[in-house]
């Protein structure tokens, strides 16, 4: 009977451990799916991101804004001030 | 039985229950519900094609590029959105299909994840387009196309094409053919812009300089056709004021003094008889008869750049050509291709002479105080039904940035504008414009060398 006890002691254990092991990688593919989704969230606000900051500082934008604060096109009167003539 | 037997029994029982259970919670963790192992990635079903691959600025800006769930996108809106062109918009799975432009043109390389680097500089790519948006719009234009070049190395740093589109905006794709790269695609009569290439042939052959004179008066019949002059002149010229006047009866006349060949010649060294060498891209064939089938009258037109069709492309690397004293190099597009080395046509003191001549002439809508601006204006009649057209004509400027010692050469075309028709009206101020805009982007001001 001892003996049956000492292997029923063993399998048991070697069950905790393949459990253990399998509630483990049953959390490890949570936090792994949760990742993904974040790093999918992430990739999405990423290129909302580059693109809006690439809209914002387009070449055509800046050229509205300049024209808009004068800039161009560029007078006499603006250059003159840039290389510090009178 | 004793009472110890019995619990041994209940504990057993128990074990047995409990490895019964774990056994089955085990075999579903670890065999069904198993999180994916580096080793059991390697794939089974088919292999997912790569993303598609990107086009980028010079300064390394993206034009297109595709996200993680492929889709396409065009950051920078209508920012070249011709020469980008556009596909259709993959659902998924595939790598999409280019259409239009050079997503259509390089789908080979783009649909196998290759990403490509253009030459085009973005600001002057905007320059280029706001100007020449604008100068659509003034007159009334169906549509227009504005290429600046980087003349000592043949780099296009501009390809804008008008009105804009936005190739991320679907909706656009069926107005017209605003979505059409002309620049690359449409062969058009360059008109009078190639009196400059004739004289500098004439100058280079020892046949002509800018003071030979010439008889012209305003019209002149060759075999059944006549030619006329638009601008009203003295009927004694010289090939410098044949230049200024824009006469076609003064460059016809000069230019018998060689023959066809050696016309047509100058037009093979410049590359306008054959596709530009741009691997990959989709253009235009230009179309030009071989001089054999050339009588005195097609000659004449050749001369001032009717009878034959090259696109913008063409005439800008050709003009190029005068800038980059008298050597052709071809046109470039992408960042990484290796310059041809340069083919020379022109001697260098031909070409600077000519420069000299074109800033000295040239209209005062594309002059600008302070500035040396020069170039040569063209009005060409479009065929429609095997016959010039009274009403839709094509108006260009072909120019250099400064006139001497040029930085860039600058191309425009403005197909059927409305009203004012000719290119000194409507194509030169565009050219003004975007001088004044580069000289503002490489930070000169007017009288002075560029700041360093």
């Amino acid at each position: 009977m001892n003996r049956v006890l000492r292997w029923g002691s063993f399998y048991l254990l070697l069950l905790l451990i393949w459990a253990g092991v399998g509630a483990l990688n049953q959390n490890q593919r949570l936090v792994l799916s949760t990742l993904n989704e974040e790093k999918t969230a992430l990739e999405q606000d990423y290129n909302l991101l580059m693109v809006t900051q690439l809209q914002q500082t387009s070449p055509h934008r800046l050229y509205r804004w300049a024209s808009q604060q004068g800039y161009v096109p560029l007078s006499q009167g603006n250059w003159q001030r840039e290389v510090g003539q009178p | 039985m004793t009472q110890t037997s019995l619990n041994r029994i209940w504990v057993v029982l128990f074990g047995l229950v409990l490895y019964g259970l774990l056994l089955a919670y085990g075999a579903y963790t670890i065999v069904l519900a198993v999180p994916p192992s580096t080793a059991s990635r390697a794939p089974t079903g088919p292999v997912t094609p790569p993303l598609r691959g990107s086009l980028y600025a010079a300064d390394g800006t993206p034009l297109a590029f595709s996200t993680a769930d492929r889709q396409r996108i065009y950051p920078l809106g209508s920012l070249a959105g011709q020469l980008v062109g556009f596909g259709i918009v993959s659902a998924g799975s595939d790598q999409g299909q280019g259409l239009e432009g050079l997503e259509g043109s390089l789908n080979p390389k783009l649909s196998q994840g290759q990403s490509l680097t253009l030459t085009i500089d973005p600001r002057v790519q905007a320059v280029a387009e706001q100007a020449l948006w604008e100068g659509i719009a003034q007159s009334g234009s169906e549509w227009g196309t504005a290429l600046v070049m980087d003349t000592p190395t043949g780099r296009l740093l501009a390809v804008a094409n008008g009105p804009a589109f936005d190739p991320g905006d679907i909706s656009q794709r069926g107005q017209g053919a605003r979505w059409r790269n002309h620049a690359f695609v449409v062969a058009l009569e360059p008109g009078s812009t190639v009196k400059v290439l004739t004289a500098a042939a004439l100058m280079n052959e020892g046949l002509a300089n800018l003071n030979s004179p010439v008889w012209a008066p305003m019209s002149r019949k060759i075999d059944r056709w006549t030619i006329n002059d638009v601008v009203a002149h003295p009927a004694g010229l010289t090939l410098q004021s044949v230049l200024g006047y824009s006469s076609n009866v003064g460059i016809s006349l000069l230019a018998e003094r060689m023959t066809p060949s050696t016309l047509y010649g100058y037009f093979t060294r410049l590359h306008l008889t054959e596709k530009v060498r741009l691997p990959g891209v989709w253009s235009a064939q230009p179309q030009v008869r071989q001089p054999a089938a050339w009588g005195p009258a097609e000659f004449a037109n050749a001369s001032y750049g009717q009878g034959f069709l090259v696109t913008p492309l063409h005439l800008t690397a050709a003009f190029n050509t005068l800038g980059n004293q008298g050597r052709y190099v071809a046109p470039q597009l992408f960042a990484q291709t290796t310059p041809t080395p340069p083919e020379p046509v022109f001697r260098p003191e031909v070409t600077q002479k000519i420069l000299t001549a074109l800033e000295e002439n040239n209209v005062s809508e594309a002059r600008l105080r302070g500035y040396s601006l020069g170039g040569k204006t063209g009005t060409a009649q479009v065929v429609i039904s095997q016959q010039y057209s009274r009403e839709i004509y094509t108006a260009l400027y072909a120019g250099f940035v400064p006139a001497q010692k040029p930085r860039v050469t600058i191309a425009i075309a403005l197909y059927h504008p409305k009203g004012r028709i000719h290119g000194s009206q409507v194509a030169a101020p565009i050219y003004r414009n975007i001088a004044e805009q580069l000289f503002t982007l490489w930070g000169m001001p007017p009288g002075q060398k560029p700041l360093e």
